[in-house]
C-alpha cells in the first residue's frame, strides 16, 4: 500500500465508526471502478437555457440603473400608451416580458423596448462630466 | 387642534379684527386676539393674519409682528381693510395675493380669509438640512431619509435644491434633463430671479417640481424635486442688489407656501456655510435636521449653526426646532485603545444643554450604499437610486426609516 492511500485511510478513520469502514470496503470490493466513480461525480451543470425572446429583451434593459421591476414598470407603461390600462403586476422582468409577448405579439413588445431605450437615450445617461 | 392664525392689526382696527377671529373659530380654527408675549403667540400659530390700514401701518407693535413673522417664516394673510400709501405698504407683503375689504367684511371675505387660514393651517412642514460644515450628508440624507418617508409612511414630499452646487438635482436626474429643466426658466434660479425672461411667474411655482417616483399609478402621494442650478451663486456672492435679495426671499417664500399646500413635507437641501440662501431656508423651515459625522470637527459645524439661525430669526431657539442625525456610523465599535469614536460624539452632544435634546435615538451607518458614485447608466424611476429601493440592506433601510419617523414627529407633522 503507498503512502497516500494510506494517508487517505487514516483521515477516513478519524470520522468514520468502524463499522462504517467496513461496509464502505465492502462496497468497493464489490463494485467496478466506473460505477463506484460515476456515484461520486458532482452534478451535471444545468444546461444554459436558449436565449429566446424574452431574455435577449431584458438583457438589452441591462443599461438601465436599478430594480428588474422598475424596468417591467417601464416597459408596461410604454405599451399602455398605445393599448391602455393593463393589469399586469411589475414583477421580474423575463417573466412580464413573456406576459406582454403572449398578449401583444413580440413585435410591439419588441417595437416598446425600442421607444424606451430611444427615450432614455433623449433624456441621458447618470454620467457627469468636467468642462 | 393647535392655533391657527394669529391677528395682526392697529388699535382702530380691533372690532374688524373680533369679526374675523369670531368667524375664523366658527369654523375650527382657533385664533389669538391678543397676546403678552407676542413673538412666541406667533410662534405658536400656523399663520398670521395681517389687517392693513394707515393705522396699521403707523402701529409699531403691529409692524414688529410682520417683521418677526418672515424672519420666522410664518405664513402671512394680507387683508386690506383702507387703502395705504404705495410706497408705505411693506414692500415685503405680497400685496397682489391680498384679500380686499376696502367695501367692510362681507361675507364672501370672511369665507376667503377662512379658507386661506384653513390651508394654511392643513398645510404639510418645512424641514431644512442644514449644517455650516460641508460634507457631512446633508444631501444624500435627505434623498435617503425622505425616500423612507415617501416609500415606507405614505408621505407626499417634494424637495427644494437651494445649493448652487445641486448635488440633490444630480443625485436624482441625469444631466441632459436638468438642462431640459433650466432652458425652460423651471429651476430655482428662475425663482429667485423676479423679472425678465429667466423669471418664472408666481403662478408656475406649483408647476415647478419635477416626478421623481415614475411607478405607474402613484396616485396624489407625490416624490417630486424643485431642481437646483448653479447660477444660485449669485445669491451667495455680492453681486445682486438688496432689492433683488428682497424679492428673491419673498418668492421663495411664495415657493415654499404653495407647496406645502400641497405635500406633507417641503424639504429644502441647503448649501454649507451662511449666505442668504441660508437665510432663505431657515426662515421658511420649521424644523432643522443637522447631520453630524462622529469626527472632531462636527461639533463647531454644530455650535455655528444655533448661532446662525439664532442671529437670523433674531429670537432665542428652541432644541426642538432641531434635530441632530449621526451620519456615518460605524456599524461595530471602533475602538481605539479603549476609545469608541461614535459612542463619544454621541455622549458629547447628548451632554449638551442645547442640542442634547435634539440628538435622535436612530443613527445611519457608514456603508457603500450611500456613498455616491460615478455611474454611467439610464434611469427609468429617479426613486429607484436611493437605498430604500436599490438594496435589499435591512440594517439601512432600518434605520433611515426609524429616523424618517422621529424627524417627522419631531417637525410636528
Ligand atoms: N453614511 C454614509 N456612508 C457612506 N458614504 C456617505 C455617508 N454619508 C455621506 N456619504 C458620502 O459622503 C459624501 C458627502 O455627502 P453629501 O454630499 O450628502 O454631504 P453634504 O453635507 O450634502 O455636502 P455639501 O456640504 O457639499 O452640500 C458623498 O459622497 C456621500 O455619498
Ligand atoms: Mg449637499
Amino acid at each position: 500500500m503507498d503512502e497516500a492511500t494510506r494517508k487517505t485511510l487514516k483521515s477516513l478513520r478519524r470520522t468514520r465508526t468502524p463499522a462504517e469502514m467496513k461496509s464502505l470496503f465492502k462496497a468497493v470490493r464489490a463494485q467496478s471502478d466506473a460505477v463506484l466513480l460515476a456515484e461520486i461525480a458532482p452534478p451535471k451543470k444545468r444546461p444554459v437555457p436558449k436565449a429566446d425572446f424574452a431574455t435577449k429583451l431584458a438583457a438589452r434593459l441591462a443599461v438601465i440603473q436599478g430594480p428588474a421591476s422598475d424596468k417591467a414598470d417601464a416597459l408596461i407603461g410604454v405599451i399602455e400608451e398605445t393599448h391602455g390600462a393593463i393589469d399586469i403586476a411589475a414583477a421580474g422582468l423575463v417573466p412580464v416580458i413573456r406576459r406582454l409577448a403572449r398578449r401583444f405579439g413580440e413585435k410591439a413588445v419588441a417595437a416598446a423596448t425600442d421607444d424606451l431605450l430611444a427615450r432614455l437615450e433623449a433624456s441621458g445617461s447618470m454620467r457627469e462630466r468636467v468642462t | 387642534m393647535a392655533i391657527a392664525a394669529y391677528l395682526s392689526y392697529g388699535a382702530e382696527d380691533s372690532a374688524a379684527a373680533r369679526d374675523i377671529a369670531r368667524e375664523l373659530e366658527a369654523h375650527g380654527l382657533p385664533a389669538t386676539l391678543t397676546a403678552v408675549d407676542r413673538a412666541q403667540a406667533i410662534l405658536d400659530a400656523r399663520c398670521l393674519v395681517a389687517l392693513i390700514s394707515p393705522g396699521a401701518e403707523a402701529d409699531e407693535a403691529a409692524a414688529r409682528d410682520l417683521a418677526f413673522a418672515i424672519a420666522n417664516g410664518k405664513p402671512i394673510v394680507p387683508v386690506l381693510l383702507k387703502d395705504v400709501s404705495a410706497e408705505g405698504v411693506r414692500p415685503v407683503l405680497d400685496l397682489q395675493n391680498r384679500l380686499d375689504a376696502r367695501e367692510g367684511l362681507s361675507n364672501p371675505v370672511l369665507s376667503a380669509i377662512v379658507a386661506r387660514v384653513r390651508a394654511f393651517a392643513e398645510a404639510g412642514r418645512t424641514i431644512a438640512m442644514l449644517n455650516i460644515k460641508g460634507g457631512v450628508g446633508k444631501t444624500v440624507l435627505a434623498a435617503n431619509v425622505f425616500a423612507a418617508a415617501h416609500l415606507e409612511l405614505g408621505k407626499s414630499v417634494c424637495f427644494i435644491d437651494l445649493d448652487p452646487q445641486h448635488n440633490l438635482s444630480q443625485f436624482f436626474l441625469p444631466p441632459e434633463e436638468r438642462n431640459r429643466v433650466r432652458a425652460d426658466a423651471m429651476t430655482i434660479y428662475s425663482v429667485f430671479i423676479a423679472k425678465g425672461p429667466l423669471s418664472t411667474p408666481r403662478e408656475n411655482f406649483a408647476r415647478m417640481p419635477v416626478q421623481l417616483n415614475r411607478a405607474r399609478g402613484m396616485g396624489k402621494q407625490r416624490f417630486d424635486l424643485v431642481v437646483g442650478d448653479e447660477r444660485l451663486f449669485e445669491f451667495t456672492l455680492d453681486g445682486r442688489t438688496e432689492r433683488e435679495r428682497a424679492d428673491a426671499l419673498s418668492r421663495f417664500h411664495d415657493l415654499v407656501a404653495q407647496l406645502r399646500a400641497k405635500y406633507d413635507l417641503v424639504v429644502i437641501d441647503v448649501n454649507p456655510c451662511a449666505t442668504f440662501l441660508t437665510r432663505c431656508a431657515v426662515t421658511a423651515s420649521d424644523h432643522i435636521v443637522a447631520p453630524v459625522r462622529p469626527e472632531k470637527y462636527s461639533l463647531t459645524g454644530l455650535n455655528m449653526l444655533e448661532q446662525v439661525t439664532r442671529q437670523i430669526r433674531g429670537r432665542p431657539l428652541k432644541s426642538s426646532e432641531f434635530s441632530v442625525l449621526l451620519n456615518g456610523v460605524a456599524d461595530r465599535p471602533r475602538t481605539r485603545g479603549g476609545y469608541d469614536v461614535d459612542q463619544a460624539t454621541r455622549e458629547e452632544i447628548a451632554a449638551a444643554p442645547f442640542f442634547g435634546s435634539a440628538l435622535l435615538g436612530p443613527a445611519i451607518p457608514y456603508t457603500t450604499h450611500l456613498r455616491t458614485t460615478p455611474i454611467d447608466r439610464y434611469v427609468v424611476n429617479p426613486i429607484s437610486l436611493t437605498a430604500m429601493k436599490q438594496f435589499a440592506q435591512r440594517m439601512l433601510k432600518e434605520s433611515l426609516a426609524s429616523a424618517a419617523i422621529d424627524i417627522i414627529k419631531r417637525a410636528g407633522a
